[in-house]
């Protein structure tokens, strides 16, 4: 079961690096997160209530449903799209594949290298490389606000993979200060998305450079 | 026999002296005398082994020796097919020359048509360094002299002069190739080849033959010369040269290869990653042509990238054990020499017979020429499928091959050879869909719809001396289709000779597969016949109309509307954008322009790989040579200052030398 | 032979399921399940018009696509029941027989001169190029796990009930499913029933094409339909069952899938033409994934 969800978390990747309508991006994100956490909920060996209070929190309330609905509502009011982006469709698709075969392999010689408990490592190392790798495509590519967003969520998830892949008990220190981080961001972002908007016909990060107090 | 093969090359120089009507005769009969002579060799090996024949000439380094073994007689078949049927084709392509050409020059390129012939023959069957690489040097020149036949043209001596440079480029790569072998064995041949080989590290010395006979090859980015020489070579040349005469690169390499010893997981990767490139490329560019020709050119690079494919798949399953991918693959690839052999030859033939008649093989401006042209059109058709691989024709058996190599060892590939052999499955599949894409445009464009230009003349079939030779190679064709098994244990009884003999157990299972395809194909052909029955049945019952081409309402429209071969590539151009040059010259509409007047749009495509490892150093070289001519200042004191510096520098050196 | 019958049966009512499907959802009665079939018998009938600046390949071509459709079919299994024909390495033929049909229908289009079905044929030709690897790719990973390399053999083993199988089954499933989707030209890709020929890529192709030929392209097509979704069937239904349940489950499947095609034709606009190369190619890369996670595994196991 567990090798199926990552599997199909890498191809919400594929599916990511191709979208063209902003809407599309919030149920891609959704599905990450419904996947992430039967990812972490299989995987916990013994599960406590406060961590699972927490995985639950983390994964479905806030990855797949607080964040894809926040940041529908703040983009609701225009039917965004996203094509500022100066790579074509078809190239992101090669680009993104060619980067989960790359990972695919580092992932195997990283295998290769340690050997043990390296089952657990091989899949999440694959994933969590190439969701890092892909999100941070995504962020040189676009320069609309909401994508770069996106993009930061989806490298978020590629650590909570990593964190996965590196041992069985969850360091969640490290996870919450993400969320934190994450959560920040968001309203931020959501803050000035608002502002940009005010001012600018749409989102896009190059006026940021535009702005004054 | 051999007494006729020589005699043949000895009274050769007759046709200098004939007057010009007999030209043509005596030269056909000197071919046929060629073939009687060498053929005898061939089918002597395959029913007795290899056979030594000493020629009865002594040179410096000894006598002339023929060592044909089933390799050398593989070859040398394929080499008397092709060159009797451009012979033939010759007869009818020349006749327009007849009369414009002057005496000398006809006996000049019908003696060099044949000397090619005799010299491609000793290529493939001198084991001696010396005598080999003669051969290979005779081979070279003549093809040079063929290539310029039209050499009133320009374009056409300058094509053919940078031909005759990379020739002796290749010439000089081989030679270094013999004689770093005879250094260490004191061998001057194949066999100080092998004795190199055993020693140990293969690499470096596979590579200088790599290099050398990949330029005759055309693999990239050592190709650059192929799609010059082609399309300025008359068709019967340019036939024999993309169908035989590049082989003899890939003839050389596998004779290499049968000696290779150590290294071969790297060469095997070497050979298949270059193959691929050249494959893939290859294809991308003939797609981006509005010359026939050229574009039938750059499908010999393809061709030669899917043969490097299979060798590179037979090395690394030789290097890995897998017997079974070994067998495979160097099967294909030799199957596919063949292959190419017959259907490229029979394109460049039918493309000759559009020249012939039309004066163009610019498919911008063809189109519409199925109705005047049937015979052609039939054998191009027959051509362009099998070229595609498609089955039931004959370029389909060895891409199967090579398929069923590369699955085969799916199944048991650790992670190493699986992404070699990924990569190969994937440039096999896409050179497979582009070579569709790209035949439909080569053979929609020239003969369906509708002519694009007028035509100077009315359009005729070609005189039926020219559609003999096609008739033939079809022949061929569909025999390999329908009768795989058999082709198939000739090419596997030649790979037995390699150094690592294959159980018969593989062998058997790879025949009767074959024989299952040829089955298949005959199903397939059944089932066609049953339903082109029902069809004429139910034909005959109904009325049947013709009307014109439903215009989607538009009604204005004449054959100037129809797609054009740059339109139809445009999709494919888009998406291969970064690694094609392609240029668009037009002037664009102005704003305020009401009434336009007429505009020209016109496209071209430059070969990155060329112009990236090649042209840009020559313009480097070109731009910073000039400065050196600060040197030559024409005056005879500044001239003085040079022995004196060189007399300073000689006298330091032997200061120099005390210390 | 048992899977040519099944593939027969469901090419007589899955054109008519997606015509009723489509009719349901906009709120209409539709015609009968069989309607498709009798416009095709009735196109059976008659006489062919051609068009007068086209040659011999316009008349040859409907026949041969038939003609390859049908022996491709002869390839397919139903799991363990034998195809008729079967060899190592058959898909290969399979996939360049199938390339034979498109040859010719690309030629058909462009023998009569027509600008607009000049602009199908190459998008046919450049859709299939891009989806040629996808298929390969996909078959090449199931030959990889099973060890095998005949449809037959890699069908029967693919489901050793274990979950890896289980898993490598669905995905495959899912891929030959998008296969179906661009081979047949079916939404996502292509609206069969758009009548812009601007933006249209098969039926363009065939636009000139009247009478006996376009009926003898329309069966070839519906039996080119069912050939991809019961390749993708046999990938999704495990072998544990029963026969009879497992042919019950076939057909269903083949119900649900053409409703499911209903479906998003009744409610999904279709690609814009430029999105249609990534569309395929993210199919492409679906199926890399998988062949890696198969390498994987089989290094594993």
């Amino acid at each position: 079961m567990v090798d199926f969800l990552v599997i199909i978390f890498i191809v919400t990747l594929i599916y990511l690096s191709k979208v063209e309508m902003v809407k599309s991006y919030f149920s891609l994100m959704a599905i990450q997160g419904v996947l992430l956490f039967g990812l972490a909920y299989l995987e916990l060996k013994e599960v406590k209530l406060v961590q699972l209070l927490f995985i639950l929190v983390e994964t479905l309330v806030f990855k797949a449903i607080f964040v894809p609905l926040f940041l529908s509502r703040i983009t609701k009011s225009k039917a965004q799209r996203n094509h500022s982006g100066p790579v074509k469709g078809y190239y992101s698709v090669m680009i993104s594949s060619i980067i989960i075969v790359f990972s695919f392999l580092i992932s195997y010689f990283i295998h290769d290298d340690l050997k043990s408990d390296a089952d657990l490592l091989i899949k999440y190392f694959t994933a969590a490389i190439a969701s890092i790798m892909v999100g941070l495509f995504i962020a040189i590519t676009n320069r609309d606000l909401v994508t770069h967003l996106i993009s930061y969520l989806v490298i978020e998830n590629g650590i909570f993979l990593l964190s996965l892949a590196l041992g069985s008990e969850m360091p969640m220190f490290v996870n919450a200060a993400i969320l934190l981080d994450i959560f920040t961001s968001v309203l931020i972002m959501g803050m000035f998305f608002n502002k940009l908007k005010d001012y600018f016909e749409n989102a896009d990060t190059s006026h940021l450079s535009q702005l004054k107090d | 026999m051999t007494q006729i093969f020589k005699i043949a090359l000895l009274i050769s120089f007759g046709i200098f002296i004939l007057p010009k009507k007999w030209k043509y005769a005596f030269g056909l009969v000197l071919h046929l005398m060629v073939i009687l002579g060498s053929a005898s060799w061939a089918l002597d090996v395959f029913t007795n082994g290899t056979v030594t024949i000493d020629l009865g000439v002594t040179t410096w380094s000894g006598p002339i020796v023929l060592i044909i073994d089933p390799l050398s007689a593989f070859f040398n078949l394929i080499i008397n097919l092709i060159c009797f049927c451009g012979i033939i084709y010759a007869g009818g392509y020349l006749k327009p020359y007849m009369p414009k050409k002057r005496s000398v020059s006809i006996a000049l390129h019908l003696f060099s048509f044949l000397w090619l012939h005799g010299a491609m023959i000793l290529v493939t069957s001198l084991r001696d360094g010396m005598a080999f690489l003669l051969a290979w040097e005779l081979m070279s020149l003549f093809s040079f002299i063929l290539v310029i036949f039209e050499a009133q043209r320009e374009s056409t001596l300058k094509t053919g002069i940078n031909y005759l440079l990379q020739m002796h480029l290749s010439f000089a790569l081989i030679m270094l190739g013999f004689l770093m072998a005879s250094a260490q064995t004191g061998e001057l041949s194949f066999e100080g080849v092998a004795k190199y080989f055993e020693q140990g590290n293969n690499t470096s010395l596979f590579l200088l033959f790599f290099l050398g006979f990949g330029i005759k090859a055309g693999f990239i980015p050592l190709h650059s010369w192929l799609p010059r020489a082609h399309p300025a070579a008359p068709s019967h040349v340019s036939g024999v040269m993309s169908g035989v005469m590049i082989k003899m690169g890939i003839y050389g390499i596998i004779r290499v290869i049968t000696m290779l010893h150590h290294d071969l997981m790297t060469i095997g990767i070497i050979v298949l990653v270059v193959g691929s490139v050249s494959g893939l490329l290859g294809v991308i560019m003939a797609i981006m042509q509005h010359d026939l020709k050229k574009l039938l050119a750059y499908h010999s690079i393809e061709n030669i990238g899917i043969i490097g494919i299979g060798l590179g798949i037979g090395l690394i399953g030789k290097a890995s054990g897998d017997e079974q991918m070994m067998l495979l693959g160097f099967a294909g690839a030799l199957l596919h020499n063949l292959n190419h052999a017959l259907f490229k030859s029979l394109l460049f033939f039918t493309a000759g017979n559009i020249y012939y008649a039309v004066h163009t093989i610019n498919m911008d401006h063809l189109g519409g020429l199925v109705k005047n042209m049937r015979f052609t059109s039939y054998a191009f058709l027959i051509g362009a499928l099998a070229i595609s691989g498609i089955p039931p024709f004959n370029g389909f058996i060895s891409e199967f091959l090579i398929y069923n190599g590369i699955v085969n060892h799916l199944s048991t590939a650790v992670f190493s050879t699986f992404l070699l052999v990924l990569v190969a499955l994937l440039s096999l599949v896409l050179i497979g869909g582009l070579c569709v894409f790209c035949f439909t445009k080569a053979f929609g464009m020239s003969f369906l719809g509708s002519r694009r230009m007028e035509y100077p003349a009315p359009v005729q079939e070609v005189p039926s001396i020219m559609l003999i030779p096609a008739g033939l190679l079809i022949a061929v064709i569909l025999s390999i289709g329908f009768l795989p098994s058999f082709y198939g244990g000739v090419v596997i009884n030649i790979l037995q000779n390699f150094n690592a003999p294959v159980s018969a157990n593989i062998s058997d299972t790879i025949i009767h597969t074959l024989g299952n395809i040829g089955h298949v194909n005959l199903i397939f052909v059944s089932v066609l016949i049953v339903l082109f029955g029902i069809r004429a049945w139910q034909q005959s019952k109904v009325k049947q109309a013709s009307g014109p081409t439903w215009g989607c309402g538009y009604t204005a429209g004449d054959f100037k509307h129809q797609y054009t071969p740059t339109s139809y590539a445009d999709s494919l151009r888009q998406l291969a954008d970064p690694i094609i040059e392609y240029n668009r010259h037009y002037t664009s509409f102005d704003e305020k322009e009401i009434f336009p007047p007429a505009k020209k749009f016109h496209t071209d495509s430059k070969d990155l790989i060329e112009e990236k490892t090649i042209l840009s150093w020559v313009h480097l070289i070109v731009k910073t040579l000039p400065k050196a001519g600060v040197a030559q200042s024409g005056l005879i004191n500044h001239y003085l200052i040079y022995p004196m510096l060189f007399l300073i520098i000689i006298s330091l050196l032997t200061i120099l030398n005390y210390l | 032979m048992l899977s040519l019958i099944l593939i027969l049966i469901a090419c007589i009512y899955f054109p008519g399921v997606i015509v009723k499907t489509k009719a349901i959802f906009s709120g209409r009665k539709g015609p009968g399940i069989l309607q498709p079939w009798f416009d095709i018998f009735r196109l059976l009938r008659k006489g062919n018009v051609y068009s007068t600046s086209s040659s011999f390949i316009f008349q040859i071509s409907a026949t041969i696509y038939l003609a390859t459709v049908f022996v491709a079919a002869l390839f397919v299994p139903f799991e363990e029941n034998n195809a008729i024909l079967s060899f190592s390495g058959d898909f290969v033929f399979f996939a360049y027989l199938l390339g034979l049909g498109r040859f010719l229908i690309i030629l058909s289009a462009l023998d009569v001169s027509s600008g607009f079905e000049g602009m199908g044929a190459n998008r046919e030709a450049f859709y299939s190029m891009l989806m040629e690897p996808a298929f390969f790719i996909l078959l090449g990973s199931l030959a990889m796990f099973t060890g095998y390399t005949s449809f037959h053999d890699i069908f029967i083993n693919l489901h050793y009930n274990n979950y890896f199988s289980a898993m490598i089954g669905l995905i495959a499933g899912y891929v030959l499913a998008n296969i179906t989707l661009v081979e047949t030209s079916r939404l996502p890709i292509d609206d069969p029933l758009t009548h812009l020929e601007l933006t249209m890529v098969h039926e363009v192709m065939v636009l000139d094409h009247s009478g006996y030929d376009l009926g003898i392209i329309k069966i070839a097509n519906n039996l080119k339909f069912v050939l991809f979704s019961t390749l993708s069937a046999n990938c999704l239904i495990p072998q544990t069952l029963d026969l009879t349940i497992r042919i019950i489950v076939f057909l269903v499947l083949q119900v649900l899938f053409s409703a499911g095609i209903g479906w998003l034709e009744s409610f999904r606009a279709r690609n814009k033409m430029a999105l249609n190369a990534q569309y395929i190619l993210s199919i492409n890369a679906i199926s890399i994934i998988l062949i890696f996670v198969v390498i994987i595994l089989k290094n594993k196991i």
